[in-house]
Order: C-alpha cells, then sequence, then structure tokens
C-alpha cells in the first residue's frame, strides 16, 4: 500500500469528505469503513430528522440541548477525522512493533461478539447525549389532561407507550439512561481507584497492613451487596450523591482482593527488585511500577462491574433508594410500571429491556478483554 | 506362534484443524507378533503416541483416523467397530499406560476404585470381586500391602508407585496387548529401572504383547525384541533390536544412537542431529528427514524413499545408492 | 479434619466482630443526632429521652461500643420502633421464610447450572452450546426484579386469557401462601407452598444459574482434557460414565466453593424479590423497616444477613474440605 502517492491521498481524503469509512470500505477494511459510514448516517439522521429540535437549542436554553447539539457536532467531526486519519495511519502501524496496548487492541478487534459490545455501548452513549433530538417529549413534565394521555399502548407518537401520568416511556427512558450510566461509571471510577490503592498497598507491603486491609475486606464481602446499599443509603437520605459515593464505597473490595493478588504475584519479579535496590520509595515503585502491570486485570474488572453497578442501581431506584421521582432512571421507571403491570405492561417491560441490553453488551466488552489483556490465554 | 496379533497397516491419523491439515501418522505399518515387545523410537512430536492412542481409537477430534487404514487385533478390524465394541477392546484386549502417573490417575476416587472399575465393566463382577481382584493386582506389581492401598488416594502415593498402580489398572483385565506410552520417562531414574523390570517381568508371566514407546534408546534397548523408528509420522527403520542397534542402516536411527550418552564409550561430547522436527503440518516433501540428513543429494528433496520389505528395512535412498554416503555423517555432530 | 473446622470456626469469629464493628460505625457517622434515628411519630419524647439514658448515648463512644457489642452478642438486637417487638422475634418469623426462598432457588441455581454445563462442556462448539451461551449471557444480564414483573405478568396473569395453557402452569402472583392455606390437608398445603415457590425462586435464581453454567462450563472443558479423562476411556468406560463419574466429581469441587460467594449476591436478590413478590422474608422486612424509618430493625436485619453469610461460607469451606480428599489430606498434614 503505497501511501506516498499526493494523489491517491488526495483522492482518498475527497472520498472521506464525501462519506467518512468510504475510502476504508473501497479498499476492503470492512468492519472500520461499515462503522464510520453508520456514525456519520446516523448524525446525518439525527440533524434532518430533529432538525426542530436542533433549532431549539438557541432558545429553550436548556444544557441538555446543548449538550446534544455539541455531541452532535462533535460525532460528526469525529466520522470525518477518524476517516481521514485511519486512512493514513493504517500502513505505518501494521509495520511498527506493536506494544502491549495494540496487541490487546487487535486480540479485541477480532472477537466478534466484543466488538458488538462495544458498538451498542457506542451507540448508548450517543443515544444518552443527543436524548432531547431523539424524542419530542419532555421526560419529567405531567401534562394537564392526565386522563387522555395517560397509560396509552406503544403506537407511533409513543413509542413504548405512556405511563400513568401520561408521561412518554421512550423519553424516559432515554433520559433514564444519563442517571444510571453516569452513576454507574462514577461509582466504577470510584471503586476501582480505591480497590487499586487499597489492593496495591495491601499486596505490596504485606504484614500487617495486609492483615488488616483484608480483614476489612472480607468483613465488607459477607453483608449482601445490596443489603449495606440500602442500609447506609436509607440512613444518609437518597439522593443521586449519596447512591454515586456509597456504590463507589462499598463496591471496591472485590477490585482490592484482585490487584492484591496480581501485586503479590509481581512483588516478586526482577524489575520491581530492581526498582527497589535502585533505591526507589515506596509510593513511587507502587505508581510507577506495580500499578501500570495490574491495569489489565483492574480494566477488565471496571467493565464487568459497570454492567453489574448498573444492575445494582437499577435495584436502588426500583426500591426508591436513588433518583427521587420526578428524575426518571431505568429502575423507578419500572416501579412506576408496577402498579399497573396488567393494564399497561410497557411502562415496566421497556425499561428492564433497557437495562438488559446495557448490561450484555458491557459484559460482552469485558469478556473480550478478558481474553484480549490476559496472556496466559494468548498464544 | 500363530501370525501377528495386532496388525497395524498404512496408519494415517490426520487433524482437520482451522490451519490446516495435521499429518501426525501418515502411513505407518507394523505387526506386533504374541507376547513380543515392539520399541517404537523418535523424539518428541513424531508420532509415536499418536499412533498408540490411534489404536485404542482415542485420538481427540479434530483429529480422525483416515479411511483405508487398518488396525487388526486378531481377527478382529478395529477402525470399523462400533463404539461400543471398540469400548468393549479397551482395557480389555488392549490396555494402554501413560507417561504422567502423577495426573494420569483421577484423583479424587480410590486407587483400588479406579481399577476394580475396568474389572466389573468387563468381568461383569460384583464390587466385592472386584475388589479383590484389584488387591491381587496391586500385589502383583509389588505394592506392599495391597490391602491398605485399596482405599488411598492417588496423592498419598509416589511416583513410581502411582506407575505400578496405573500398571495393575492396566492389566487387570489380562489384555492381550499392552500400549506402554513413554511409562518411565517423568520417574527418577532408579524407578524407571524398577518399573522397566516389573514391565519385563509382568510381560513374561502373563504371556501379553507389549508397544514400548520411549525416546530413550538406552531403554528400549533394554526392553524390545523389535524396534521400529519413527520420525515426521512415518516409520524410518525397522528390525530387531540387536540389528538397529549394532548395524542402523538409516542415517535417523545413526545420528539417535549417537546422540544417546555411553557408559563405555568416551565421547569428548555428545554428538546432536542438527535442527529438530519439523511442523507436522508442512512435512518436508521428498524424504521427511533431508533437510537435517548429512547425505540427503537432489533426489532426496524430490521422491519419497519406500520401505522396502526386507530383513532390516530403511526408507532411505541410500539403500540404493550406498556409494552416496558422506564421510560427514560419521564425522559431524 | 476436627482441627480445620475448629480453625476456621476461630477464623470467623473476627468476622463476625468486624460486622458488628462495621454496622456500629454505619449508625455512628450517619448524620445528625444519633436519636434521630430512634425519632418517629410513635415514639413519644419522654420515651426518646429515658431511651438516650437506656442506650447510654450520653456516654463516650468506646463505652457506648461494648454496651452495643454486649447486647448483639447476647442476641438481643433491639426493639421495633413501629411493631413494638424485640426485633429478634420479628426475624425469628422472618429468617425461615427467606431461606426456604433462598434455598429453593439454590438447589435451582446449581441443578440447571451444573446440568447445562455439563451439556455445553459436551457438545462444546456445538449450535446448542452456543445458543446455550447466548441465552445465560441475556440471562445473567437481567434484573432479578424485573424477570419477576415479567414472570408475573405473564405466567401469573397472561396466561389467564389464553384457554389452552395448563392449569398447573398458572402461578400465584404473590405472597407465600393462598388465602386458605390454613384449611389445607398437609399435602395440601405442601403443594400450595411450592406453587407460590416457583415464580420467585425461578427470578432470585436464573442468573446465578446461568453464571454456575458458565462456570461449570469452563470448569468441564478444563477437566475434560485432564490425563486422568484419558485414562478412564482408555479403561473402555462408556462416555456417560467417563463424564458423569470421572469428570462431574473434579469439576464440581471448585464449585462447591462457588456457593459462598452466591450466597450474599442471593441475598441481594432477595430483597428485590421479596418485595416484587411480597414475600414475608427478611428483605420485605428490611424494605419495610426503610419506608417506615424503623432503623433499629434496619441495622439489626443487616446484621443478620452478614451473619448468615458467614456461616453460609463456614459450612461451604467445611463441605469443600470434606468432599476433596486432597485437601482432607493436606489438612491432615499439616
Amino acid at each position: 500500500m503505497s501511501a506516498s502517492g499526493g494523489n491517491g491521498s488526495r483522492k482518498r481524503l475527497s472520498a472521506a469528505a464525501l462519506l467518512p469509512g468510504l475510502p476504508q470500505l473501497l479498499r476492503g477494511q470492512r468492519r472500520a469503513g461499515l462503522s464510520l459510514v453508520a456514525l456519520a448516517l446516523s448524525m446525518l439522521a439525527v440533524l434532518v430528522f430533529g432538525f426542530d429540535r436542533v433549532l431549539a437549542t438557541f432558545t429553550v436554553g436548556r444544557i441538555d440541548y446543548w449538550v446534544a447539539f455539541l455531541t452532535l457536532l462533535a460525532g460528526l467531526a469525529a466520522a470525518w477525522w477518524l476517516g481521514v486519519s485511519w486512512g493514513r495511519g493504517s500502513s505505518e502501524d501494521s509495520a511498527a512493533g506493536a506494544s502491549q496496548w495494540a496487541i490487546a487492541w487487535r486480540e479485541f478487534e477480532k472477537n466478534r461478539p466484543a466488538m458488538l459490545g462495544l458498538y451498542l455501548m457506542v451507540a448508548l452513549y450517543l443515544v444518552t447525549l443527543l436524548a432531547p433530538y431523539l424524542t419530542s417529549y419532555e421526560p419529567s413534565v405531567i401534562v394537564d389532561d392526565i386522563m387522555r394521555v395517560r397509560h396509552l399502548a406503544p403506537s407511533q407518537d409513543h413509542l413504548m407507550g405512556t405511563d400513568k401520568y401520561g408521561r412518554d416511556v421512550y423519553t424516559r427512558i432515554l433520559y433514564g439512561a444519563r442517571i444510571s450510566l453516569s452513576i454507574g461509571f462514577i461509582a466504577v471510577g470510584i471503586s476501582i481507584a480505591l480497590g487499586t490503592l487499597v489492593g496495591a498497598v495491601s499486596g505490596y507491603f504485606g504484614g500487617v497492613v495486609d492483615a488488616v486491609l483484608m480483614r476489612f475486606v472480607d468483613t465488607l464481602i459477607s453483608f449482601p451487596r445490596l443489603v449495606l446499599l440500602i442500609t447506609v443509603i436509607a440512613l444518609f437520605q437518597p439522593s443521586i450523591l449519596v447512591v454515586v459515593v456509597v456504590l463507589g464505597l462499598t463496591l471496591w473490595p472485590s477490585t482490592a482482593r484482585i490487584v492484591r493478588g496480581e501485586v503479590l504475584s509481581l512483588r516478586e519479579r526482577e524489575f520491581i527488585e530492581a526498582a527497589r535496590a535502585l533505591g526507589l520509595g515506596s509510593p513511587r515503585i507502587i505508581l510507577r511500577h506495580i500499578i501500570p502491570n495490574v491495569l489489565g486485570p483492574v480494566i477488565v474488572a471496571a467493565t464487568l462491574g459497570l454492567g453489574n453497578i448498573i444492575l445494582i442501581e437499577a435495584g436502588l431506584s426500583f426500591l426508591g433508594l436513588s433518583a427521587p421521582p420526578p428524575t426518571p432512571s431505568w429502575g423507578n421507571i419500572i416501579t412506576d410500571g408496577r402498579e399497573y403491570l396488567v393494564e399497561a405492561w410497557w411502562v415496566s417491560t421497556f425499561p428492564g429491556l433497557a437495562i438488559v441490553f446495557t448490561v450484555v453488551s458491557f459484559n460482552l466488552i469485558g469478556d473480550g478483554l478478558r481474553d484480549a489483556l490476559d496472556p496466559r490465554l494468548r498464544v | 506362534m500363530s501370525g501377528p496379533i495386532l496388525q497395524v497397516e498404512n496408519l494415517r491419523t490426520y487433524f482437520h484443524t482451522a490451519d490446516g491439515l495435521v499429518r501426525a501418522v501418515d502411513g505407518v505399518s507394523f505387526n506386533l507378533g504374541r507376547g513380543e515387545t515392539l520399541g517404537i523410537v523418535g523424539e518428541s512430536g513424531c508420532g509415536k503416541s499418536i499412533t498408540c492412542l490411534s489404536i485404542l481409537r482415542l485420538v481427540d477430534p479434530p483429529g480422525r483416523i483416515e479411511p483405508d487404514s487398518t488396525i487388526r487385533l486378531g481377527d478382529r478390524e478395529l477402525t470399523r467397530l462400533s463404539e461400543a465394541a471398540m469400548r468393549e477392546v479397551r482395557g480389555n484386549a488392549i490396555s494402554m499406560i501413560f507417561q504422567e502417573p502423577m495426573t494420569s490417575l483421577n484423583p479424587v476416587w480410590t486407587i483400588g476404585g479406579q481399577i476394580a472399575e475396568a474389572v466389573r465393566l468387563h468381568r461383569g463382577v460384583g464390587r466385592a470381586e472386584g475388589r479383590e481382584r484389584a488387591a491381587e493386582m496391586l500385589g502383583l506389581v509389588g505394592l506392599a500391602n495391597p490391602q491398605r492401598r485399596l482405599d488411598d488416594y492417588p496423592h498419598e502415593l509416589s511416583g513410581g508407585m502411582r506407575q505400578r498402580a496405573m500398571i495393575a489398572m492396566a492389566l487387570a483385565c489380562d489384555p492381550d496387548v499392552l500400549l506402554a506410552d513413554e511409562p518411565t520417562t517423568a520417574l527418577d531414574v532408579t524407578i524407571q529401572a524398577e518399573i522397566l523390570d516389573l514391565l519385563c517381568e509382568l510381560q513374561e508371566r502373563l504371556g501379553m504383547a507389549m508397544i514400548f514407546v520411549s525416546h530413550d534408546l538406552g531403554v528400549v534397548a533394554q526392553i524390545a525384541d523389535r524396534v521400529i523408528v519413527m520420525y515426521a509420522g512415518q516409520v524410518l527403520e525397522e528390525g530387531a533390536t540387536e540389528g538397529i542397534f549394532s548395524r542402523p542402516r538409516h542415517p535417523y536411527t545413526e545420528g539417535l544412537l549417537r546422540s544417546t550418552p555411553k557408559l563405555t564409550a568416551k565421547l569428548p561430547r555428545l554428538a546432536t542431529i542438527a535442527g529438530s522436527v519439523p511442523s507436522p503440518k508442512r512435512w518436508p516433501a521428498g524424504c521427511r528427514f533431508h533437510p537435517r540428513c548429512p547425505h540427503a543429494w537432489d533426489r532426496c528433496r524430490e521422491d519419497v524413499p519406500p520401505l522396502l520389505a526386507v530383513d532390516q528395512p530403511s526408507r532411505c535412498w541410500l539403500e540404493e545408492e550406498p556409494q552416496r554416503r558422506t564421510r560427514r555423517g560419521e564425522a559431524g555432530g | 479434619m476436627t482441627a480445620y473446622i475448629f480453625r476456621r470456626l476461630l477464623q470467623a469469629i473476627p468476622l463476625v466482630f468486624g460486622i458488628l464493628t462495621l454496622v456500629f460505625v454505619i449508625l455512628q457517622v450517619a448524620p445528625g443526632d444519633p436519636m434521630a434515628i430512634y425519632m418517629h411519630p410513635s415514639v413519644a419524647p419522654e420515651v426518646l429521652e429515658q431511651m438516650r439514658e437506656n442506650y447510654g448515648l450520653d456516654q463516650p463512644v468506646h463505652i457506648q461500643y461494648v454496651r452495643w457489642l454486649k447486647s448483639f452478642l447476647s442476641g438481643d438486637l433491639g426493639t421495633s420502633l413501629t411493631q413494638n417487638r424485640p426485633i429478634a422475634a420479628i426475624l425469628a418469623e422472618r429468617i425461615p421464610n427467606t431461606l426456604l426462598l433462598s434455598g429453593t432457588s439454590l438447589l435451582l441455581i446449581f441443578a440447571i447450572g451444573i446440568a447445562i454445563g455439563i451439556v455445553q462442556a459436551v457438545r462444546q462448539h456445538s449450535k446448542l452450546d452456543h445458543a446455550l451461551t447466548l441465552g445465560a449471557l441475556f440471562i445473567y444480564s437481567m434484573p432479578s426484579f424485573w424477570l419477576g414483573l415479567m414472570l408475573i405478568l405473564i405466567l401469573a396473569y397472561r396466561v389467564h386469557w389464553v384457554e389452552w395453557w395448563p392449569e398447573a402452569l398458572k402461578f400465584p402472583p404473590s405472597g407465600m401462601d393462598s388465602v386458605n392455606y390454613d384449611l389445607l390437608s398437609t399435602w395440601g398445603k405442601f403443594t400450595d407452598r411450592l406453587d407460590h415457590l416457583v415464580l420467585p425462586s425461578i427470578a432470585l435464581g436464573v442468573s446465578s444459574a446461568a453464571s454456575v453454567a458458565r462456570y461449570t462450563r469452563s470448569s468441564m472443558l478444563e477437566v475434560i482434557r485432564q490425563d486422568y479423562i484419558r485414562t478412564a476411556r482408555a479403561k473402555g468406560l462408556p462416555e456417560r460414565t467417563v463424564i458423569l463419574k470421572h469428570a462431574l466429581k473434579n469439576a464440581l469441587l471448585p464449585i462447591i466453593t462457588l456457593l459462598g460467594l452466591y450466597l450474599p449476591f442471593l441475598f441481594s436478590g432477595a430483597v428485590l424479590v421479596e418485595v416484587v413478590f411480597a414475600w414475608p422474608g427478611m428483605g420485605r422486612a428490611i424494605y419495610d423497616a426503610i419506608q417506615q424509618r424503623d432503623y433499629p430493625t434496619v441495622m439489626a436485619t443487616t446484621f443478620v444477613f452478614a451473619v448468615m453469610v458467614v456461616i453460609a461460607n463456614l459450612i461451604a469451606d467445611i463441605l469443600y474440605a470434606v468432599v476433596d480428599p486432597r485437601i482432607r489430606y493436606e489438612r491432615e498434614r499439616r
């Protein structure tokens, strides 16, 4: 592939400008090409079909509209930019000696279910950010004429029907995704950071520090998670902040255990010995030499943990212990539908499906990452 | 002696993998007489173990015994038997012992139970009789206190004792043929000798035939009546033990012999055969040994030498053109 | 063996202390007056004052801690604010119900999970294997409470609209027994209870069953590759015996330790499933207590849940040691 010819690259550039992914498709890189085409086309579709709502951005003055607007621009820009830069980069990439992460990515790319999960996740996030452009209803506004619009079955106007207050379920699910996903992400972030640190310290120092920390971890793991969570949240009064912090603080022990195990085996390896012989301090050894080496299992744990946390958050909000009512979250939409389960099945059914697909996509990615990052499985 | 007990003819076992065809065993033929011990030698990866497993039809998928391979036990054609009939053969007419006594016994069942299992299956006897036979066998293979050993778990025995237990298990149904796949390789040298003696003695006493697979020529020289030398899924040379060891014909056999340490001769250092066994996915064209052969010439690269039915056949073009033998071969290494 | 059990028991003791301490700490760091958790419309201010003294809340923290330990360890879990009864008595009624539900689920989880895992391992890479893997992925990713609702919707309500649907496959939507339970014969009581157990135990158990299946599959695949399986085949044993006798026991041993891991998960699920199915267990109790701001009951229930997990882990470990001859051996030698 001679990318040097100025003529060829210009032609490719113009093809990419026409439709990102086209040059990749022409070269037979189906996966890269199709995903770029899909990204660009979906962005264009939003722009065309939701144009009135895009225009509304400038008059409504609400932040989610602006977020959606910026996402739209960023998505389009990303599609074009990736289309052009991938076209250039690919030839050098294969020649150069690949780093550990590049190898892992190549491995991951070959894993079809995992890639499907990745696409699902990207789609999910785009949908979440673009929510205001994807629906013409408001998630929490209750219209005056409730009796006329409540419990409408799914139809063209209301893709997933309406709930007991006449609110559009599809809209509530779109907006609910934000709560569920952002709580999940932040909580996982907290617990992964905390777990990695505790695990690394525990494994590195060993002895009393290890014993004390691990007994603490044992204690925390003995509690059924949800029971501990609802107890603490109930005591502190539910709010999104409390939920995020408490989730983050209660879910780290399993990460800590994984990291500790990895560190224990790392500690005896030569490069740690060498670092110690060089007189490096413990914090530096932990941060610079140990943590980068346990990153693989931690990333896997984080991805699988995300699915888990989304399930737990759904459970909490189902019990009324997460985001307080008018704010939609997948769990509390299900609760809303519970009373009228038989009459209006759609209210509870669709948010549940949203949870299932989200968790499935995270699990697929997590499994794929495990296969890609675990050198023991790589031949 | 009334004809061979086991006849293997043109045995081909191929693995149909996603990466292509692996011809692990590629046209192996030999006969095993009653009460005879046949040694199979060769480097690892040359198809010795797969040959044994093929005889019992225990090759795991994607491995498959190719059509028109024949394995005849007495008057039964094993490749055409139903799976049920084949199970009747396994552990009964033909038994096998494996290389790793540590992992070849099931860790969660007792020794006695594992031996009795085969007896009860093939002899249709009850629990008590099976147990009795197991104890008898354990005594036969020289375990002290066999009654007590019955209820031991494999991890409670040493490596040598486990291999004895494996032998007891294999011989419990008085097989006609015993396949011993590197039974001493994983053991300490002193224990190796004990197990070898035991196998020799039992074979004489029970009058069974045995195929003894090993990469260790010294061991094979001790135990075998006849030897076949395998390389790259084929038989390269075949003959009486005495002949193979004193007058090897094939350059590969010569190489193997020269790379075996001897107590008598004081060599400055051990000779080795250059290179290693090629990948079974791409056997070399012509003679499969030619890339490593010190005598190879054009013909070796193009035409496959035959294994002629003579006294000590050797699959080598030197048989036809002995003048091609170079001095390099002898001096090399 | 006895020594091992004894040692394992000793290890559990600090864990129970840790649990107690953690519950105490949570109470302490909860915002506001510690007494606030006892503030309740049904409690008069004078009583509150009296309680403050009784609980020694005017005392320093460490004294309070010791008192707390003493009362909990002696089985006095306090008094429910809403029911005016000792919490221990309330929980004594609820624990068997939760154990019944979780126990049934556990049976289901292991029976179904192991069976499916074996089938998948034996038929590795077949269409069936792929289909089951995919199915397990979805089931594993399902929230139990939602699955419960869907089961109620379909198997308790919708099926009544379908004429040909067999009566035996219509299940009650909630509760532990029918209104006429007390009038039923012993057998009738049994089947009635079973009928009520079906949906909640499925809702509670399937996701864990999916994960057990996954675990069993990989464990079996690992075992099937082992030399002793080849030995078993070389003996001429039928494939059935090879799989069910020689492979399964080896594959199942590590799964026993999973028992201890699934139980906390199961108890978590029980809270949600008991709420969905109005099942009068501990989960329902803690939910109701939260709704009614009956915090002493919440704390006590949390504590009991955790202790049950510790006990379950203990049982799982001992079971493992009993079943695996290698462990038994190592332990004896030590």
